[in-house]
């Protein structure tokens, strides 16, 4: 049943989401028209009147191998970022779903990480990973010289995965735990009598009807990771060492708001944001068809 | 196919007993009902037969096999769920051959077993459709294939039907009986409605609060029911209840507002003074004409008519009860009737035990 409200007054409903409009546009549309627009003009960083360059922009980027190496690398941390951080959340609500008592315990422990700032958590990975001192160091006291993000780039992006993965595996973890509690303990039961074991229960009944919750998380994450690695590799790596873990949107900043170039950065942002649509796009078209959504 | 015994089977969530020693015993292709009220612990022991819930103490077979630690797959039973846990993103073909499929049986076999027992239940045009797609009645079809296909020792039912509307239900219930007919597998029935008790059950066991109150046919339990409990819960409407004393040596019951009732064989359990409960089914009672002996007179306070026979709620002193009658009487609410049974058809019970008395038991 779909619910309506009847204004008498014509006004009043525009002037009610006027507010949402408001915030949606000055936060979002505008500075995405803004940067749509630098994108075709070279802007000179100190002020002064933009110069309309039509595609230049873009046929600087697309003819820059570091950009394709950025690209490469944001994949990368794309791809183990979504499967570490889902993954590992998944397992962990199973297991949170099967417990009985003190859940309310495990529940709120295995959420608190969601509110740990990025920055903060980095800090705390930074110390964790220190190849002289950290938690890690010991894998150099057995092999000498094996870890060390400061220099290796694989270490590094290692590094990084795994800081941005447990960032993310509360929030995932939150949504999966919900998703399996809504699922009936009858169909489980049903298949259990049925002679299904727990992995094939598992595989035949529970991810099938948990498939919304994933199909959901993964776009969230897939999207989340190619734009929210900011905070972990600004204080971490700063996209070194020798841009090993240099990801687009880290690429972005430091090009426009470092080396000052806000259009070649603009034009970034654009493609970015164009690769995140299709991206949304694929899985909605490729996914989604699969889901079965509850009636 | 295969009995089922349980043998003071105990079950305790954490510090709480909710079973308390029970023991049944249902012979092999005997269709048993379990009834009770909601809470009665009826639909824990099914699960516990099931191997759904653990056993806490006692035993539980089937066939000549102790259960208690076998896991649900290796117990060879089949479950009917009350919400049908038709798994929703297959279709009834799905559903129905899933135990099949688990089982990797070949592909040819899967598919004339499921067309088999669609054809037993008149499911073979909705095998494509998923459970969204059926209605109440087509759901419990395909959850009664879902069972059936597997060809287990055992057929569990945990209020199967407690989710159709009245008509279907009715049906439904001739159907599984007709089933279980066709197919002579032990059936374990749980449900809360004592119709379906009555005209399913080979035996019926009712159960409350955690204990069996009694087990036998429908017929034994309707006829000589063991307690007050279970007079008031098998038989629509309820036995009438009224409190009395017992007098003349126990010749006789006395109470309330019904005067003097002499006893069918003219020796009542225990002497003078003992307090029991009397009991007579609605049906029982009959309006007799003024002028005659009758049992008791009572006070009409209103009559409700079901088109075929009529239910007259009366007064006796301060007690209510309810006579099943059919004839036309043209009396009015505030009339006096005088209320006639046949002192055969009467039931004493232990005014503090509710345990049924019989005439001959002098406790």
């Amino acid at each position: 049943m779909i619910k309506r409200v009847l204004f008498r007054n014509r006004l009043l409903p525009y002037l009610l989401i006027l507010p949402e409009v408001l915030i949606v546009f000055v936060f979002f549309y505008w500075p995405s028209a803004k940067a749509l627009f630098w994108s075709f003009t070279l802007e000179p960083p100190f002020g002064g009147v933009a110069r309309w360059v039509g595609l230049d922009n873009f046929r600087e980027l697309f003819s820059s191998p570091e950009y394709y190496e950025s690209a490469g690398i944001t994949l990368i941390f794309a791809f183990w970022t979504t499967a570490i951080s889902m993954g590992l959340a998944l397992l962990l609500a199973i297991f949170v779903d099967r417990v009985i008592r003190g859940l309310v315990v495990y529940r709120t422990v295995l959420m608190w990480p969601y509110a740990v700032a990025a920055p903060a958590a980095a800090v705390a990975f930074q110390f964790i990973f220190q190849p002289g001192v950290g938690f890690f160091a010991f894998l150099n006291d057995i092999w000498p010289g094996i870890w060390d993000p400061n220099i290796v780039g694989a270490d590094a992006m290692l590094m990084v995965i795994i800081a941005a993965s447990w960032k993310s595996i509360t929030y995932n973890f939150i949504f999966f735990l919900a998703g399996l509690q809504t699922i009936p303990r009858t169909f489980v039961e049903a298949a259990a009598l049925d002679g299904a074991g727990p992995i094939r229960r598992f595989i035949t009944i529970v991810f099938p009807l948990l498939s919304p919750t994933f199909f959901f998380l993964l776009v969230i994450n897939v999207t989340d990771s190619f734009t929210e690695g900011f905070g972990i590799i600004n204080v971490m790596t700063q996209g070194g060492p020798g841009g090993a873990t240099n990801i687009l949107v880290y690429k972005i900043y430091q090009d426009g708001f470092i080396g000052l170039d806000l259009s070649g950065s603009s034009a970034q942002s654009v493609v970015l944001m164009g690769l995140v649509i299709v991206l949304t796009f694929i899985q909605f078209k490729w996914i989604e068809r699969r889901i079965h959504y509850a009636e | 196919m295969a009995n089922v015994s349980m043998r003071q089977v105990r079950k305790s969530f954490g510090t709480t007993e909710v079973i308390h020693g029970i023991d049944i015993e249902i012979g092999d292709g005997e269709f048993a009902v379990i009834v009770g009220p909601s809470g009665c612990g009826k639909s824990t022991l099914l699960r516990m037969i099931a191997g759904l819930e653990a056993v806490t103490a006692g035993e539980v077979a089937i066939g000549d096999r102790v259960v208690n630690d076998l896991e649900p797959k290796e117990r060879d039973v089949a479950m009917v769920f009350q919400n049908y846990g038709l798994y929703p993103h297959m279709t009834a073909f799905q559903n129905i051959s899933y135990a099949l499929r688990i089982a990797r049986r070949p592909k040819a076999e899967i598919r004339e077993r499921v067309e088999r027992v669609a054809r037993i239940l008149g499911i073979e045009d909705l095998l494509a459709r998923k459970p969204s797609q059926l209605s109440g009645g087509q759901r419990q079809r395909v959850a009664m294939g879902r069972a059936i296909i597997r060809e287990p020792d055992v057929f569990l039912f945990d209020e199967p039907l407690s989710n159709l509307d009245a008509k279907l239900r009715s049906q439904m219930r001739v159907e599984i009986k007709r089933l279980h007919d066709e197919l002579k597998a032990t059936s374990i029935f749980v449900t809360h409605d004592q119709v379906e008790a009555m005209t399913m059950a080979d035996r019926l066991v009712v159960m409350n609060q955690g204990v069996v109150e009694q087990t036998g046919t429908p017929r034994q339990i309707y006829r000589h029911p063991g307690s007050t409990y279970v007079a008031g819960f098998i038989g629509a409407p309820a036995m009438n209840l009224l409190p009395a004393t017992l007098s003349d040596g126990g010749a006789a019951v006395e109470g309330g507002g019904m005067g003097r009732i002499a006893l069918p064989n003219g020796a009542g359990p225990g002497g003078s003074g003992r307090r029991v409960v009397l009991g007579i089914r609605p049906e029982h009672l009959a309006v007799v004409a003024d002028g005659n002996e009758g049992l008791l007179s009572a006070r009409l306070l209103y009559a409700e008519d079901l088109g075929a026979s009529r239910l007259l709620h009366c007064a006796v002193g301060d007690d209510e009860l309810i006579v099943h009658t059919q004839d036309e009487t043209g009396d009015r609410p505030g009339d006096t009737l005088r209320l006639a049974a046949d002192p055969a058809n009467l039931h004493l019970f232990d005014a503090e035990s509710g345990r049924r008395l019989e005439a001959a038991d002098s406790d």
